[in-house]
């Protein structure tokens, strides 16, 4: 346990409360983004059937992202039905790329040649430039709904400036912010007690985390302990000068976990650039990783510097270069100061 | 006691879960005579000859007569000079050879070569040589291919072709360019080279070190245990494929081999280009007094009669590697057993006492 000390003005008596060392909160509540994470891990299961040749229907892929009469079959929903949808929470105009993507993939998994590495191993399903629908579905899915929800929607102004009312609160129940708050923690897919020295068992971006720690960073550390925890329990308190604080580090640390990736990839990518398979897919996924630097509400690179350093990589992955995957690495790894980029 | 502590120290050193050297071994071995003698008489002139040796290329390329078949054995002659020349430098992927703009081992000689690739790209006539999916389609490889797939009689008539010529021009200007910016590089990389202190992953004992250990693996992998059927993908055998040896037209394979191991061994003695016994690893090796854990005694002489066995295992063979491979595979399998023996020697002993990690690894197998 930390105590937090907190003052209003520099005379007034400090407040000091605890924060926990994990996201133990007993009336956290974010099943709703338990479900979207396995929703999201089901519908990807359905899409990789192409990679072993079978054909992916693009109605039932878009019925998964909206959640519309598709009967869910993972463990997760064994006992019910998630209500929840994808769709819905994806940032507007990326719904219909996504939708166009599932309809790509519906036709390559009928026309389309899958792509096998030299070590015959790996099997992956390309469009004709070489990019991966697969990747491009479930990572633009991460960025453009779980990121994007879990940095800027459900921390904004609009979603922290409700009630809060905490000794109003009885058994089991949770204030409208306290909520709020669990959500976006529910969308990193985090295992409470998550850390750099524990980094496993997360999904989605709570597993991608372990990435920042190949480069160094106490990325994670800092995302759960300085950010969400600190931030609820500041909430608990009704602290939102430390609320404000956590939010800030929280946008700014997960961050890093996009930006981790994706050099990870690059730095993939170039070890097997002689391999058409390893390659595209590599890239496929650190550019999906990249774009998703987008929607984060704070974020500490700009559209433009994303859209370039995507460029970079030119528009056909058969005709990619070490030395353009070495720029658009080192101008990824610019943007954030990063010095030791073929680390991760 | 004694013994007993040694083995201890010995199972750290192979679980490599340190990189200390052995009890009581001199720390104070400097480097930098080493690194003057291999940048000044082995780095430097061996790559003027590889370039020297692609211009006299050039020249036979330039002159080429298809209605003459003294031309193309001449072409043919500078192919193969070139190639062994090749062997003597590929050993260098550090510095300005692993630049991207480089990257001479994949650009100069990826192989097997893509034939379909080649006969595509001669066929379309548009193909960007810079595109990875190129690298097994130009290179070293590609004069292989074009020079020495058929008979003679038969590649007169299919390199009177002008699109075949201009292809292998194209090859060419694309290994000259790149060298030629590696040679260019190594004026001034050779202060960084020669300057270079410590042990760390970035340090020229550590890059020296890697890519001595990389060729020797790619010799004993690429170049012989995989097209021989000895080598495992994760622990699944794979089938023997002569097809995917290296110079399989050529039939150099042997040839190509012998001059790689003596690369090796020159850099490893200290041997320049011009024949004078400086200072190499073995020198380095002898300062720590170091001992060997594969066979009995001192690693520097273990490791030089090393290169002295495998060298001779391949000078036994009458034939060229595809054929011993259908027709002689236990003798194969013996040289095979050579060079593995060599690989703890370099991996586990040498780098020990170079307190060196081994940061490059070969193609998961054997």
């Amino acid at each position: 346990m930390i105590a937090v000390l907190a003052s209003c003005t520099e005379d007034a008596p400090v407040n000091i409360y605890d924060v926990p060392a994990s996201y133990n909160f007993e009336n956290a509540s974010y099943g709703g983004q338990v479900d979207r994470l396995n929703m999201l891990a089901e519908l990807e299961t359905y899409l990789k059937v192409a990679n072993e040749g079978g054909v992916v229907d693009a109605a039932t892929a878009k019925a998964m992202f909206a959640n519309d009469s598709y009967t869910w079959t993972s463990e997760a929903f064994a006992e019910a039905q998630p209500t929840e949808q994808l769709k819905s929470k994806t940032f507007a105009n990326q719904q219909e790329i996504i939708e166009a993507l599932m309809d790509e993939l519906a036709d390559l998994s009928v026309n389309g040649t899958l792509t096998t590495s030299a070590n015959g191993e790996k099997t992956y399903l390309f469009n004709e430039k070489g990019f991966e629908p697969i990747q491009l579905i479930s990572k633009g899915i991460m960025g453009a709904c779980f990121y994007y929800q879990g940095t800027s929607v459900y921390l904004s102004d609009a979603k922290m400036g409700v009630d809060n009312d905490v000794d109003a609160l009885a058994e089991g129940e949770y204030t409208d912010m306290q909520h709020h708050f669990d959500e976006s923690f529910g969308y990193l897919g985090a295992p409470i007690e998550l850390s750099v020295a524990n980094a496993e068992g997360g999904a989605f971006w709570g597993k991608y985390a372990k990435k920042t720690t190949n480069g160094g960073l106490s990325t994670i550390d800092n995302l759960m302990q300085d950010g969400f925890i600190l931030g609820r329990a500041a909430i608990n308190n009704e602290d939102y000068t430390m609320r404000d604080e956590a939010i800030g580090t929280i946008r700014a640390e997960w961050e890093m976990i996009p930006v981790a990736a994706a050099l990870h990839y690059l730095n993939g990518a170039i070890e097997d650039v002689a391999d058409d398979a390893l390659r595209n897919h590599q890239l496929s996924e650190a550019i999906a990783f990249i774009s998703a630097l987008e929607y984060n509400a704070e974020k500490s690179i700009t559209v433009i510097q994303i859209d370039a350093i995507i460029a970079e990589l030119g528009t056909n992955l058969y005709e990619v270069t070490p030395e353009m995957i070495n720029a658009a690495r080192n101008s990824l790894a610019d943007a954030f100061g990063i010095t030791n980029a073929t680390d991760y | 006691m004694k013994r007993f502590t040694q083995i201890v120290v010995i199972i750290f050193i192979v679980l490599g879960l340190g990189s200390c050297r052995p009890d009581g071994v001199d720390d104070k071995v400097e480097y930098s005579d080493l690194f003057e003698n291999v940048a000044d008489n082995i780095v430097v002139p061996r790559y003027a000859q590889f370039q020297s040796d692609l211009s006299a290329l050039e020249a036979s390329l330039n002159t080429f007569d298809a209605s003459d078949v003294s031309s193309l054995i001449s072409l043919q002659e500078q192919f193969k000079a070139a190639y062994l020349s090749w062997q003597s430098v590929s050993v260098f992927e550090f510095g300005p050879a692993a630049e991207y703009s480089a990257l001479l081992r994949a650009n100069c000689n990826s192989f097997p070569a893509n034939i379909s690739r080649i006969e595509e790209n001669i066929e379309v006539g548009d193909y960007n040589l810079d595109f990875p999916s190129n690298y097994e389609a130009k290179g070293i490889p590609a004069f292989d291919y074009l020079l020495f797939h058929t008979n003679n009689n038969d590649l007169l008539v299919e390199l009177s072709e002008s699109s075949r010529i201009a292809y292998l021009q194209d090859c060419l200007d694309d290994m000259q360019a790149r060298v030629d910016e590696v040679v260019n590089a190594w004026d001034s990389y050779r202060a960084v080279f020669v300057g270079s202190e410590g042990d760390d992953q970035n340090s020229s004992l550590s890059l020296l070190f890697n890519q001595f250990l990389y060729d020797f693996e790619r010799i004993k992998r690429e170049k012989l245990a995989l097209p021989a059927g000895f080598a495992s993908n994760y622990g699944i055998p794979l089938d023997a494929d002569t097809s995917v040896v290296e110079a399989r037209f050529s039939k150099m394979s042997f040839q190509l081999m012998d001059a790689n191991l003596a690369s090796l061994e020159n850099i490893y003695l200290g041997i320049g280009n011009d024949g004078l016994d400086g200072v190499g690893i073995f020198e380095k090796l002898k300062e720590y007094n170091a001992q060997s854990t594969v066979v009995d005694g001192d690693l520097a002489i273990a490791i030089q009669e090393q290169f002295v066995i495998c060298r001779a295992a391949i000078s036994q063979f009458t034939n060229d590697l595809a054929f011993e491979i259908v027709h002689n595979i236990s003798e194969v399998q013996e040289t095979s057993n050579q060079f593995q023996k060599m690989v703890p020697m370099i991996k586990n002993d040498m780098r020990s006492y170079l307190s060196v990690t081994v940061t490059l690894t070969d193609a998961d197998g054997d």
